[in-house]
């Protein structure tokens, strides 16, 4: 059974030409991939549109994976890339519109939370998080919904422990204050 | 927010007990406070339909793209032309800026005589650039130049200045950016305090 098979043998199989092992290897991986890219861009069609890059590369740049880090550390690693890389073109692209800002706003009636007060909360979170800079964001996000500890993040993100930690405490006072101002 | 205290708080040997003041201590509950507010905010009912789409539109767009043709790399480099010269207009148009340094874009573009593109630094008066220069046919006629002249050096057999008109347009240009161009043209443009 392919959902038993531990990474290592997935990734050789996929190499030998078993695009079932990809397949695998994404459902493995998706929510993960998913969430991380929700959370810092901060909306459903957003986060859709990094995943769907994500995998792209991962199916490009497989064959050259050597398993120097374990192929989760990897898939964050291009996770992270994309994600940011997607936040610099949205930006870019904002600059250059041709539409008024209202008119790039998203709809936000497809979404993958349904429930209107999860939605509330979610975009509650979403303003939250939207609110650090970027690389701040990105720790807090690893650190505090993905629970890694600070060697992970460190080898996923090539930054050192000490300036990890340092931009996790200053995200994690700019959320204090946000959070304390909404609970009044 | 004590730094000690968050440091606790943020270590994985919390549950040993903290023999802090009593303020020390309300402020590492206030910490705990906050991390449950947060973790309340993340819990929801998901749409799991949605995972399952994931990879058929992964396996469509793969399918679709080995039939579409394949644009040489100098099509990408005169594209990141093109969202230069953009920039530079919209520098004029949409910032109100004190060009205090000197902004200088080099773009490298393949078999191209574009060499460098480059704007001189100077103080910009409050309104002297929004709507002037949109309503300057002048400037406007030679900015179209520019962006024809760059767009003309690459080899796209249907490269017109006019394709540049909507958000589509936009958004197929910046998607032939590669990583290293986009890099460089985000970090000149935070330099330069356009973003």
């Amino acid at each position: 059974m392919l959902q038993e098979l531990p990474d290592y043998d997935l990734v050789q199989n996929f190499l030998k030409g078993d695009e079932l092992s990809f397949n695998e290897m994404v459902r493995r991986y998706q929510a993960k991939i998913y969430w991380h890219a929700r959370r810092m861009t901060g909306n459903h069609f957003d986060a859709d549109e990094v995943v769907q890059e994500v995998l792209e590369v991962l199916y490009t740049k497989l064959r050259g994976f050597n398993f120097q880090s374990s192929l989760y550390t990897w898939i964050y690693r291009v996770t992270i890339t994309r994600s940011l890389n997607f936040i610099k073109r949205q930006k870019l692209k904002r600059l250059i519109s041709f539409d008024s800002p209202e008119n790039n706003q998203l709809a936000t009636d497809d979404d993958i939370v349904k429930n209107i007060e999860d939605k509330e909360k979610l975009k509650k979170l979403d303003s939250i998080l939207q609110t650090l800079p970027q690389k701040q964001r990105e720790v807090f996000i690893l650190r505090h919904f993905e629970e890694m500890s600070y060697e992970e993040i460190s080898q996923i993100t090539g930054k050192s422990i000490g300036g990890l930690k340092a931009n996790y405490f200053h995200a994690f006072e700019k959320v204090s204050k946000l959070i304390g101002k909404e609970n009044g | 927010m004590d730094k000690k205290i968050f440091d606790f708080f943020d270590s994985e040997g919390k549950k040993n007990g903290f023999g802090g003041s009593e303020s020390e201590q309300t402020h590492l509950r206030e910490l705990e406070s906050v991390s449950e507010s947060l973790k309340q905010l993340s819990h929801y009912k998901v749409d799991e339909k949605y995972f399952a789409t994931i990879l058929p539109k992964f396996r469509e767009h793969q399918a679709g793209k080995t039939q579409h043709f394949l644009l040489p790399k100098v099509a990408m480099s005169s594209s990141f032309a093109v969202v230069i010269v953009l920039m530079l207009m919209l520098g004029w148009q949409k910032m109100n800026i004190d060009y205090t340094n000197q902004l200088q874009i080099n773009t490298d573009i393949s078999s191209a005589n574009v060499g460098i593109l480059r704007q001189e630094s100077y103080i910009a008066p409050a309104d002297e650039y929004s709507d002037s220069i949109l309503n300057n046919d002048k400037i406007q006629t030679s900015l179209d130049k520019t962006i024809y002249s760059t767009l003309a050096v690459g080899t796209i057999s249907n490269s017109d200045y006019g394709m540049l008109k909507s958000d589509t347009d936009v958004d197929q240009v910046l998607s032939k950016l590669d990583d290293s161009e986009l890099e460089t043209l985000y970090a000149q443009l935070e330099q330069t305090k356009i973003l």
